[in-house]
């Protein structure tokens, strides 16, 4: 998950074949040891060991978290057919207005590990920002439950949510997805679902740096064997735990792997961010391109030297400001907030 | 991953992490940081809020424990972690209470790289116009020139001007200074084309610094070759009139035309703008409709002035002479002593 920065020599090892890295952005490169530090711990433990240390970073992370202005809920709806329930935590502004806006959030994590309450302090600076309408949703994890578990999880979240609209105080044609890193990319599943099955109507489409590549072949993959946060390695890791077997290969589908599908018309508005200096650079490009060739509307920024995530990790810098603060620009416009 | 590992708050206030704080010093350093990286650095390491003042750059940033920018303060208070940097200035770790183990070595770091930044951001500390000096003066060695260009930060091609000492805008230039020349004190601007160019001055071409000083001399005669009908001369329009200006430099004696032009304009200074717009006229009617009186009555300035000449400047070979005898008369008494 977390790697250690390469050393100068393991640079100079890199073959001559490897393609030319990226300097990161001065502040993100001073912030990345601080970083690896203090999540020292996570570079060597196994996938459950993990998973426990990041519910500790979550509740640490939440302490100081203000919730006056909001009422957090926790709800069940039914999972797609013939599997278990899903949980949903609603988080609503505390002076509730009928017909809010809404943000579906589904949380990153490499397919593998996090949980739906990774969303709620993003969530509650909406509702108590903007009065937004949040809901995030628990879907199953990889390897446990491989695709399409995670995908048609959130799917079904997300239409019973939008069902639910009124008893939610959510405005049905003010309803966005919104995910980060495998969150993301489960986020451009779920709108290519909803597409495809005439599922409910999306006013707008959040992928913040998001996973939707399984073939592990673009430039931006072969430029981060080494990274500071989800290089090439563990990315294949995610993939295979989503996907086992079949990554890469021919019988994957689109709303598993997002970057597969070749017609993006039809799809809200999308916004999509990337750091340049990350795994994920080329296929989110790629993707953002798909949807002009087709017609749509797509906002893409492309943070120069920035890792994967880093707008989150390393938040006091600069251009993670830069980067946040672009983003909520967009879903301001969006939602009409 | 993004929102799972949460934010980056500060080292462990008890540990002394000086490694930590170094490399991370050194890391914006080498990365040309501006100021408030710095200050964000200090502020995510030790948890609180950061603030630097310097006075004589009327200098003062303060960001909070969050690395927000924030409203400045004139001075740290009292029990705050302080440590002075170069120039007259403070930088402060905004901590109530004791301090934790790694501010000491915090604020050395952040004064350490505060103090390379304002170096390199900022010419106000070198000696803008020594550097100058040196580097447009032909007789210094080039590679003393060359360091002059270091010191201004010159690595690019720079457009050389040479203005009058009462210029606004050259005054205004980043990069300007008043230098003694021949023709009095004029200033110096090393600038980008992009700029707007003083209003009375002498364009030089844009060039590498290895050859601002032979585009400065080439300005300095552009410069002495403007008038108040013509403002602005470019170097690049000079043509063999720097043979000229060489030889007037070198000491070459007045030749009679001049002398003759001379003596007319020291009784009569008004005389030169008649010379100057019959000279750059094809007709006396041009010229006459560019002065803005009837053409015999510049026929009639032309007989006045025909045998003090020994020419008729009214005539086409006539011009001629009286074109490079203004010029030399210009190079020769142009003065911009203020």
């Amino acid at each position: 998950m977390l790697s250690p920065p390469p050393t100068a020599t393991e640079l100079q090892m890199t073959s001559i074949d490897s393609p030319p890295t990226i300097p990161l952005d001065p502040e993100l490169a001073a912030m990345a040891p601080v970083l690896l530090e203090r999540f020292a711990a996570i570079q060597n433990a196994d996938l459950a060991e993990t998973r426990v240390l990041m519910e500790q970073f979550r509740v640490e992370r939440s302490a100081d978290l203000d919730t006056s202005g909001v009422e957090i809920e926790e709800l069940t709806a039914p999972g797609p057919a013939g599997d278990p329930d899903i949980a949903l935590t609603v988080v609503r502004p505390r002076k509730r207005a009928a017909g809010a806006p809404g943000i579906y959030s589904i949380h990153g994590g490499g397919m593998i590990i996090g949980s739906r309450l990774d969303s709620v302090p993003e969530l509650v600076q909406f509702a108590t920002e903007h009065g937004v309408v949040g809901v995030s949703v628990e879907y199953r994890l990889a390897p446990e439950h491989p695709d399409p578990a995670p995908v048609e999880d959130s799917y079904a979240g997300l239409v019973w949510t939008a069902a639910h609209a009124a008893d939610l105080g959510i405005d049905p044609e003010r309803l966005i997805v919104m995910g980060a890193s495998a969150g993301g990319g489960i986020a451009a599943g779920v709108t290519l679902l909803a597409r495809d099955r005439g599922g409910p109507h999306l006013a707008g489409s959040v992928l913040i740096c998001p996973m939707i590549d399984d073939r592990d072949a673009t430039l931006s993959t072969r430029q981060h064997e080494q990274a500071v946060v989800w290089d090439r390695t563990a990315n294949r890791g995610g993939w295979d735990a989503l996907l086992g077997d079949r990554r890469g290969g021919p019988d994957v589908s689109i709303y598993a792997a997002p970057a597969r599908a070749t017609d993006l018309s039809g799809l809200p508005p999308t916004f999509l961010d990337t750091g340049s200096a990350e795994v994920f650079r080329d296929e989110v490009v790629e993707y953002a391109s798909k949807i002009w060739a087709a017609g749509g509307r797509a906002e893409l920024h492309v943070w120069a030297g920035g890792f994967h995530g880093f707008d989150g990790l390393a938040a006091p810098a600069a251009i993670s400001t830069a980067a946040r603060e672009a983003r909520e620009a967009w879903i301001r416009r969006t939602l009409g907030l | 991953m993004r929102e799972l590992v949460g934010r980056l708050s500060g080292l462990d206030p008890t540990a002394t992490e000086t490694l930590r704080v170094i490399e991370y010093f050194d890391t914006l350093v080498e990365g040309h940081v501006g100021l408030e990286a710095f200050l964000r650095g200090a502020a995510v390491l030790s948890g609180a809020p950061a603030g630097l003042v310097v006075p004589e750059r009327r200098l003062a940033l303060r960001v909070d424990a969050g690395g927000r920018r924030t409203g400045a303060r004139t001075t740290a208070l009292d029990g705050w972690s302080s440590h002075p940097i170069g120039a007259g200035g403070t930088v402060w770790i905004e901590r109530d209470g004791p301090a934790h183990a790694n501010d000491r070595m915090v604020l050395e770091r952040l004064a350490m790289g505060v103090a390379v930044t304002l170096d390199r951001t900022s010419l106000a500390d070198a000696d803008v116009g020594g550097c100058i000096e040196q580097l447009i003066d032909i007789r210094v060695r080039l590679d003393e020139r060359l360091r002059a260009a270091d010191r201004l930060h010159l690595h690019r091609p720079v457009r050389v001007i040479a203005a009058a000492p009462d210029d606004p805008i050259a005054r205004r230039a980043k990069r300007s200074t008043l230098v003694s020349t021949v023709a009095g004190v004029v200033f110096a601007v090393l600038d980008d084309a992009e700029q707007p160019a003083p209003e009375r001055a002498g364009i030089g071409r844009t060039v590498p610094p290895t050859e601002v000083a032979a585009a400065w001399t080439e300005a300095l005669v552009a410069l002495r070759l403007t008038s108040a009908r013509r403002p602005v001369v470019a170097a690049d329009e000079l043509g063999a009139l720097t043979v000229l200006a060489a030889g007037v430099d070198a000491g070459a004696a007045e030749p009679p035309d001049v002398v003759a032009l001379g003596r007319l304009v020291a009784g009569n200074p008004a005389l030169l703008d008649t010379l100057d717009e019959l000279a750059a006229h094809e007709s006396v009617r041009g010229a006459a409709a560019a002065l803005g009186v009837h053409h015999s009555t510049l026929q009639h300035r032309i007989a006045a002035v025909r045998a003090e000449l020994g020419y008729d400047p009214g005539e086409h070979g006539g011009r001629q002479r009286m074109a490079l005898a203004l010029a030399v008369h210009r190079l020769t008494h142009t003065r911009f002593d203020s």
